[in-house]
């Protein structure tokens, strides 16, 4: 009787201890808030873009890819080469415009504490955004890369294969970083996500929508 | 000793209210506003100083254009550059590169940079 008893507790206490030491992401996450936005809605004035210091957090679970997240979390690159804002970045120098070199995240976490954060950020929703838009599959890669880089010029602010703009967050890894559906629904509308961002509504119908996100998606 | 003190706000709230209402301080507010918006929307292919060397420009097959050029700029009417900036490039038969903004600035914010445009050419449309 006392034998199963001893037993019995420490079952207990085995599932209980690894329950009582789990990161508590929300809280870790909390922290993230002194650089990035965690409650919605997005900035309305130019003044409060200008003074944004990370990109908004408050989608991050339509957004990002779980995968991705937990890697990132545990060793931050840089995203957006010239920063966050690139008017607070760029000056002229000589002849030309130059962009002084993008702060990086210095919050490295540990693989729990990463897993935990991704959890919770995973939560951050939008309730309005449509799942099951893109359709990633087989795409004529060279028919995305005429629209990409020809027709809408998307090289002219993101880098693309290693060439291109640095106002806008490099195509480097972007499958990886990137929820398709949540590319669907940026490209459509870029200011219903962040009212003042600096990338214009494009009128692309379907099938080019489908080009451009599987062009993102294979990107990895 | 009231009377006089009512009578002073009074002068002082008119005098804060017709400083506030003043053309001059709202074209300085609009062409403020204009300014910051071209810096963020404009300036990475337009360059900082408009000048069309934007960190951007060499990257894109049609050069981004010049806006202090004054000879070009002055061709062109208010009403075209606002349409460009508008509804983009493609709308007034140049490159779709140049995107529209009608869906991030308000009528007035582009009206306002049609202003800083002219300033930067220190030009206006010439026949």
């Amino acid at each position: 009787m006392i034998k199963r008893g001893i037993t019995v507790f420490a079952l207990a206490l085995l599932l209980a201890v690894p329950a009582a030491f789990a990161a508590d992401g929300g809280a870790i996450v909390k922290k993230c808030g002194s650089c990035h936005k965690l409650t919605g809605p997005a900035v309305k004035t130019i003044a409060e873009v200008k003074a944004r210091k990370a990109p908004d957090l408050f989608y991050a679970g339509s957004k990002f890819n779980k995968d991705w997240l937990v890697g990132f979390l545990q060793n931050p690159t840089v995203i957006r080469p010239a920063g966050t804002v690139y008017a607070n970045h760029i000056k002229t120098t000589g002849d030309t415009d130059t962009v002084a070199p993008a702060p990086k995240c210095e919050s490295k976490l540990s693989a729990g504490d990463a897993a935990a954060a991704a959890d919770y950020l995973m939560t951050l929703k939008d309730a309005k955004m449509k799942t099951g838009v893109a359709k990633v599959g087989e795409f004529s890669k060279a028919k995305a890369k005429m629209l990409i880089i020809k027709t809408e010029a998307c090289n002219g602010c993101h880098s693309i294969e290693g060439n291109g703009g640095l106002s806008c967050p490099t195509w480097e890894g972007i499958g990886k970083r990137l929820n398709p559906d949540w590319v669907y629904s940026f490209v459509q509308d870029p200011q219903y996500w962040d009212p003042k961002v600096w990338m214009g509504k494009r009128e692309l119908d379907d099938a080019s929508m489908q080009l451009i996100v599987n062009y993102i998606a294979s990107q990895k | 000793m009231k009377k006089g003190f009512l009578a002073s706000l009074g002068i002082f709230t008119l005098a804060i209210s017709a400083f506030a209402a003043s053309p001059a301080l709202a074209v300085e507010d609009e062409l403020g506003n204009a300014a910051n918006n071209y810096q963020l929307y404009c300036s990475m292919c337009h360059g900082r100083e408009g000048d069309g060397k934007g960190q951007l420009a060499e990257t894109l097959e049609v050069p981004p254009r010049n806006h202090t050029d004054g000879a070009y700029m002055s061709k062109r009417t208010d009403e075209q550059l606002f349409k460009t900036i508008s509804e983009g490039g493609e709308a007034t038969g140049f490159n779709s590169a140049m995107p529209s903004h009608n869906t991030i600035l308000q009528k007035e914010d582009i009206r306002g940079l049609v202003k800083h445009l002219r300033q930067l050419c220190n030009c206006k449309y010439a026949k």
